[in-house]
């Protein structure tokens, strides 16, 4: 019976997905084929030119000064200027995850143990390449606003470096201050938002100069709210993988 | 005032005493305090409508809207997640633990009643999921913690089914306003294939936090087994914020076949938690069960769709939110006193301690739509709405409502019955004094509200309309500017 159910409710989502695919017409609006899509009519299309603000001017890389949001990477222009709380939300998304694994595992005192023992050779290599992991992390999410990358790749990339370190080390626990990194960092971003709120009369609003496209120092406040995330998500990941290998014992 | 600070206080407030326990505490106390106020005198007397974030115009940036449904919703949300704080302080060192789950809630409650971006609502339902996942795990023993499970998968299985919902929309409309969407489809720009599966996935994902029928599973053992503060919050505040994200984006977006199955399933949902409320032993299960009932009675309406159908959902919706923070705190009254609240631990209970008795027979009466009360004239306002679509709807609301009346008048009963038993306390019992003030104070709001005439009813059909018209006509002046 569960069966039965189970594969009409497949059938039934198949059709679904079929008729929607099927819609486009000459008269009204369906999912685009592919290479079709009217862009004039979407919001997509002034977040690439940059003209939502009714600029026409053509934006060139490494030239244009103090174009909207700034940004060179278009996604990222969307992901933390034209659509920055969303950003906001998902890093509280993240947040209350993180809280909820710490409160319902609770921060035990204890290490657990791995059953297998490490050899000295792949000790030595993981503490080399786990700073060089960190430094990559830091990387991707300062040059989010120029390159593909951002806050929460380049935090999951820090936190991949402390799982190493964890991984091939008994003893190693992450340090009381990621709590604290991770709170603060919550709070700059929202801190930020409000600067915006207080400077230019709405959250989350730029309010440094937008700079040239495409130099390092340009896009306003694209590349802070993206170290503040990178940091963010480094330790909050940081921060569950802590709480998966701990134990027993008292709140620490 | 910009009401993003809602949303931006607790929010703050929240990643603060992630890392400062000592200051949780308080951190909960100012971001409730604050919200409370903020919602009343901030919010009541703004003149605006829309507040961009970022600084981007209403299609290409987020956009808050604060029209007559929010301004009647704000504050009722605001002021009882206030109560619900307060009724606990005397627990304070289990309420501090989660300081920050509730004031992440709080945050996210507001958004959701806030917003105006499908996405953005996404992402607000999201985190107002977790906390609530994170919220129903609190009780004692593993109970709670099957209940949180249980819920966690039905509800992110939901948020993934709305989420699709959402990018079939923005496949074909290349926008996520509800304003603008609103006009693209009322327009007829959009294929009515593209909004018959993208409601139908919306149905299904707000159904699940909604309490719709075939996605309510969740609901009994979540609010009988979590600790009772989590209870108060999860019973009084999240449906009105839940409710009005469904009936915002499936008023502005939803496809007339799909409203037709709301009504359809609302009704359903009425009837199957009266019944399964009828046969309940312990009152708390009762109560879980008429939440289901309650929240069906707001979605049918929506179905519906035409204001007066609006006006008596948010009506019944504000009712139960009001109602059922009285009747859960009643209990927790009664589970504090005896352990238990069966049927025989309850008789005569009523007697022992008037003021409580007096406070249950008005929130249930409310709740059962007795006239004289807020309740009766929202259920009348939904009967006679319901009439536009068939006879036989507004027939099965009036038998619900039937049985709805028979147990809570079964349960009064037991309250007041002359003869305890061997449970009942002996003594006179007082309440404690914020039990009594909240008490009195929602009574006093239900009981003027069942009576009163005239303007004070004009806000709810204002609400109402805010929400078919209005929306839709901030969607056609974008358009028109595009």
């Amino acid at each position: 019976m569960k069966r039965m159910i189970s594969a009409l409710i497949a059938l039934l989502f198949f059709f679904m997905i079929v008729t929607v695919l099927n819609s486009d017409s000459s008269d009204s609006m369906g999912i685009p084929r592919y290479g079709e899509v009217k862009l004039s009519e979407r919001v997509s299309a002034k977040y690439i030119e940059k003209s939502v603000n009714g600029n026409e001017d053509e934006i060139n890389f490494g030239i244009t000064a103090d174009a909207e949001t700034g940004s060179a990477n278009m996604v990222t222009s969307i992901v933390v200027n034209y659509r920055s709380f969303d950003t906001l939300g998902e890093v509280t998304v993240l947040f209350i995850s993180a809280t909820g694994v710490g409160l319902i595992l609770g921060g035990g005192r204890k290490r657990v143990g791995s059953a297998i023992s490490v050899s000295p050779v792949v000790k030595i290599a993981s503490r080399v390449i786990a700073p060089l992991l960190m430094v990559l992390g830091i990387y991707v999410f300062v040059h989010g606003h120029l390159t593909p990358g951002g806050g929460f790749p380049g935090g999951a990339i820090i936190a991949a470096g402390f799982l190493l370190l964890v991984a091939v080390d008994d003893e190693k626990r992450a340090s009381k201050g990621l709590k604290i990194l991770e709170g603060t960092m919550g709070l700059l971003y929202v801190l930020i938002g409000i600067a915006g709120l207080l400077i230019s009369g709405s959250f989350l609003k730029n309010f440094l100069p937008t700079g040239v496209v495409g130099e390092l120092f340009s896009a306003g406040i694209i590349p802070v709210v993206y170290s503040v995330i990178g940091l963010k998500v480094g330790a909050e990941l940081s921060g569950i993988v802590d709480d998966f290998i701990s134990e027993g014992g008292d709140e620490a | 005032m910009n009401p993003v600070w809602l949303i931006a206080i607790p929010l703050a407030l929240a990643f603060v005493s992630a890392f400062w326990r000592s200051v949780s505490g308080w951190a909960l106390l100012v971001a409730a305090f604050f919200n409370a106020f903020a919602g009343v005198f901030g919010v009541m007397f703004l003149t605006a409508t829309s507040f961009s974030i970022g600084g981007w115009k209403a299609p290409y940036g987020i956009n808050l809207l604060v029209n007559d449904a929010t301004k009647l919703l704000l504050p009722v949300a605001n002021i009882l997640f206030l109560f619900a704080v307060l009724s606990y302080l005397r627990k304070w060192e289990e309420t501090k633990k989660y300081s920050v789950v509730f004031l992440v809630a709080l945050a996210s409650l507001n958004g959701i009643l806030l917003t105006n971006d499908l996405f953005n609502l996404f992402v607000f339902l999201e985190i107002a999921g977790i906390s609530a996942y994170l919220l129903a795990s609190t009780g004692e023993g593993s109970g709670s913690k099957v209940a949180s499970f249980k819920y966690l998968m039905i509800g992110s299985v939901g948020s993934l089914l709305y989420l699709l919902g959402v990018a079939v929309l923005y496949g074909a409309a290349g926008t996520l306003n509800i304003s603008e969407l609103a006009a693209r489809i009322s327009s007829g720009q959009i294929s009515g294939d593209v909004t018959l599966v993208s409601s139908l996935l919306i149905v299904a994902g707000l159904g699940v936090e909604s309490k719709l029928l075939p996605f309510n599973g969740w609901v009994p053992d979540v609010l009988t087994k979590s600790s009772r503060i989590a209870t108060l919050v999860l019973a009084s505040v999240y449906p009105l914020a839940m409710v009005n994200a469904f009936s915002k984006v499936l008023l502005a977006v939803g496809d007339d076949r799909v409203m037709s199955l709301v009504v359809l399933l609302g009704t359903a949902t009425v009837l199957v938690g009266e019944v399964l409320a009828f046969s309940q032993k312990s009152l708390r299960r009762t109560l879980a069960y008429s939440s289901i009932a309650q929240s069906g009675l707001a979605i049918f309406l929506v179905g519906i769709g035409s204001v007066e159908a609006i006006t008596g959902s948010i009506m019944l919706l504000i009712n139960n939110a009001l109602s059922k923070f009285m009747l859960f705190s009643v209990d927790d009254k009664v589970i504090d006193e005896v352990g238990r609240d069966d049927r025989d631990t309850l008789n005569g209970f009523g007697r022992k301690s008037p003021i409580v008795g007096v406070i249950f027979v008005v929130s249930a009466f409310s709740i059962a739509g007795m006239p004289l009360f807020f309740g009766f004239r929202g259920k009348l306002n939904a009967i006679s709405a319901s009439f536009e679509t068939s006879m036989a709807v507004p027939i099965i609301i009036l038998i619900a409502a039937a049985i709805e009346v028979t147990y809570y008048v079964r349960w009064i009963f037991t309250f007041f019955k002359p003869v305890g038993t061997a449970q009942t306390p002996e003594k006179r019992m007082v309440p404690s004094v914020e039990f009594l003030a909240f008490g009195l104070v929602l009574s006093t709001v239900i009981v003027f509200l069942g009576v009163s005439s005239g303007e004070a009813f004009m806000m709810f059909e204002r609400a109402a309309d805010s929400l078919v018209n209005g929306i839709l006509a901030i969607g056609k002046a974008i358009l028109g500017g595009m």
